[in-house]
């Protein structure tokens, strides 16, 4: 245990056992936990967009729906479908032309592909929703609002794609004004990214609030992990990589420089998500 | 003017959780007879008003009345927090983990002063940084990944909101949700050269041409204007305990024109003559001989920006 650990506890069991402390008195317990807004029994249908919160090389808005059953007053499943709006950020827009304007026989002769650049498009998820914690807040000292605080966690699957920043395929006339960027297709000088798809396993978990306005409609504010497997080569050479002209319409799998990486670890995707929940 | 002051009594009484306990609420308690045409809390027939454990729970004024009831009082206390670990949650090119320290005077029941000292035991480039020199030989500019390694910021914090919440129908908690802001100064510094421990020594790729192992190094780039806003829970233990739950988001300017006292121009005759052009500039303190080159490449172009180093704190409270 390290030294702060043991003065926090410390000060915490000192605080505990001051005299006066845990004073909550049974009626208020009584009242929290009469709930104006139940919600055991009833199928909740969910709106909602997301924002992931850190854009490293990739950034993406997502929109989804769902379906919930609430069991219980604590336990819900939910299932949903979204579709998320990605791209490349100006990092990595950076970086692809960086590499891309090196001459692969003299500098950044071997490269490797980058890690976290798979772009989700679909998905569908299945998630356990477990609300332990219902509260009120009074705003302002005039505006009761209830809520409930509540974690999730599942899986399910999702539809990705990748465009590499440094498996270009093609032979630029001008290297310094070369390109790399599905998105100037056909432009003068650009070379066109490897591409790879696949559906993904997808694995969830959050937590978040749900603030009810009357009693069959809510705001819900979020924070959502959706991680899956990430997959990239490595060991690159540059110059084979440009004259790869099959994996150029072949993908991934027609893809001859390289390797795959061999622990390539999981893509993180961290969204924080503001919806609408209607109760029925 | 009897009557409407026994209207209000009568209210009151039956607001009051620890009045209504009695077993059987629906008998003995004076009748309210409210004047005709006064807005007053409208009393329910007592067979249906819904008791649980004695609470007239089934008039929706009464929740008004009863979630304003504050059973910890904040106003002409003393509150101390320690902040065991906080961790920055936009880590795009730095990552700070840290430890701090506050202490608050609550003035009035919703406004506090406050003082919050820091220290970040982890301050240095993010692993994302690292693999875009190693990948893309690209590099976030000088002022875009300065760290920040200790400071303080004074300012108060206001409490708009109370609230009280329930653990399944259990534990009971009262919270309140805090908004600060203050302004202070930090000390901050810039990476000139990662941590090296793979792939180096006697594992390095090359045998013939070994590359050394060893620890970051890095430069001071002084003071800087620190200032801070946030906002979180604050979770009452009991009357004088609480945990603290909050998001900050540290705003530091970052003009990034000197290291370790050493502008450009020093730098480049450092290198060439051995001697810096100003007395402030001391090519003593960097830690390896290729430091020097290294902070000149991130003065050449000088940056600036303003940075946003959102962290999550953790904390206990301690109210006196």
């Amino acid at each position: 245990m390290t030294p702060l650990l043991r003065v926090a506890s410390a000060l915490c069991l000192l605080a505990l056992a001051w005299p006066g402390s845990l004073r909550a008195a049974e009626p208020e317990k009584v009242v929290v936990r009469n709930r104006q807004f139940a919600v055991d029994g009833k199928l909740e249908g969910n709106l909602g967009v997301g924002l992931t919160v850190v854009n490293y090389l990739t950034d993406h808005t997502n929109l989804s729906g769902s379906l919930a059953y609430n069991f219980t007053e604590q336990l819900a499943l939910e299932v949903g479908g979204g579709y998320a709006l990605s791209r490349h950020t100006n990092v990595a827009d950076a970086a692809a032309h960086e590499v891309v304007t090196a001459d692969p026989s003299v500098q950044q002769k071997k490269v490797n592909d980058f890690s976290d650049l798979w772009q989700m498009g679909w998905s569908a998820t299945g998630a356990l929703r477990w609300a332990p914690i219902y509260g009120k807040l009074n705003i302002a000292a005039e505006l009761p609002v209830h809520f409930q605080f509540y974690l999730l966690a599942g899986g399910g699957a999702g539809g990705m794609s990748r465009d590499s920043l440094v498996y270009c395929i093609g032979s630029p006339v001008n290297r310094k004004s070369a390109t790399c960027s599905p998105s100037e297709s056909g432009a003068a000088d650009n070379l066109t990214p490897l591409h790879s798809s696949a559906i993904k396993p997808l694995a969830m978990a959050g937590a978040g609030l749900r603030f009810f306005i009357n009693k069959w409609s809510g705001l819900r504010l979020e924070v959502r992990d959706v991680a899956f497997p990430d997959s990239y080569r490595v060991d690159i050479l540059r110059v084979d990589s440009e004259k790869d002209v099959g994996a150029a319409s072949g993908g991934d799998a027609s893809a001859t420089a390289g390797r795959q990486a061999d622990s390539p670890g999981f893509t993180h995707l961290v969204f924080f998500q503001i919806g609408a929940s209607f109760l029925f | 003017m009897k009557k409407l002051l026994s209207a209000l009594l009568t209210a009151s009484l039956l607001s009051l959780p620890g009045i209504a306990l009695a077993e059987e609420p629906q008998t003995d308690l004076p009748k309210a007879e409210a004047p005709k045409g006064e807005d007053l809390p409208r009393a329910e027939p007592a067979s249906q008003v819904q008791v649980i454990e004695g609470a007239p729970l089934g008039n929706s004024n009464v929740y008004v009345h009863i979630v304003e009831k504050k059973p910890y009082t904040n106003a002409g206390r003393h509150e101390l927090v320690l902040y065991p670990a906080f961790a920055q949650l936009n880590a795009k090119f730095t990552t700070h983990v840290g430890v701090a320290a506050s202490y608050a005077y609550h003035l009035f029941e919703n406004l506090a002063l406050q003082v919050t000292p820091l220290f970040n035991y982890v301050n240095q480039e993010s692993a994302f940084n690292q693999e875009l020199i190693d990948k893309g030989h690209q590099q976030a500019q000088a002022a875009t990944a300065l760290l920040l390694q200790y400071g303080g910021v004074a300012g108060m914090e206001v409490t708009p909101m109370y609230g009280k919440f329930a653990f399944y129908d259990g534990v009971l908690g009262h919270f309140t949700f805090v908004l600060n802001a203050g302004a202070g100064v930090g000390m901050t510094r810039i990476q000139l050269r990662p941590e090296q421990t793979t792939n180096c020594g006697p594992n390095s790729e090359d045998p013939n041409n070994p590359i050394e192992c060893r620890k970051a190094s890095f430069g001071a780039t002084g003071a800087k204007f620190l200032g801070s806003v946030g906002a979180g829970f604050r979770v009452f233990l009991g009357e004088r305990a609480a945990v603290r739950l909050e998001v900050r988001d540290m705003i530091y300017t970052a003009r990034v024109d000197r290291i370790n006292g050493c502008s450009y121009d020093d730098l480049s005759s450092v290198l060439t003559t051995g001697q810096p052009l100003n007395s402030s500039c001391d090519p003593n303190t960097f830690t390896n001989p290729d430091d020097k080159q290294l902070a000149k490449l991130l003065l050449k172009e000088t940056s600036s920006d303003v940075l946003n180093n959102i962290s999550f704190f953790t904390g206990f409270s301690f109210l006196f």
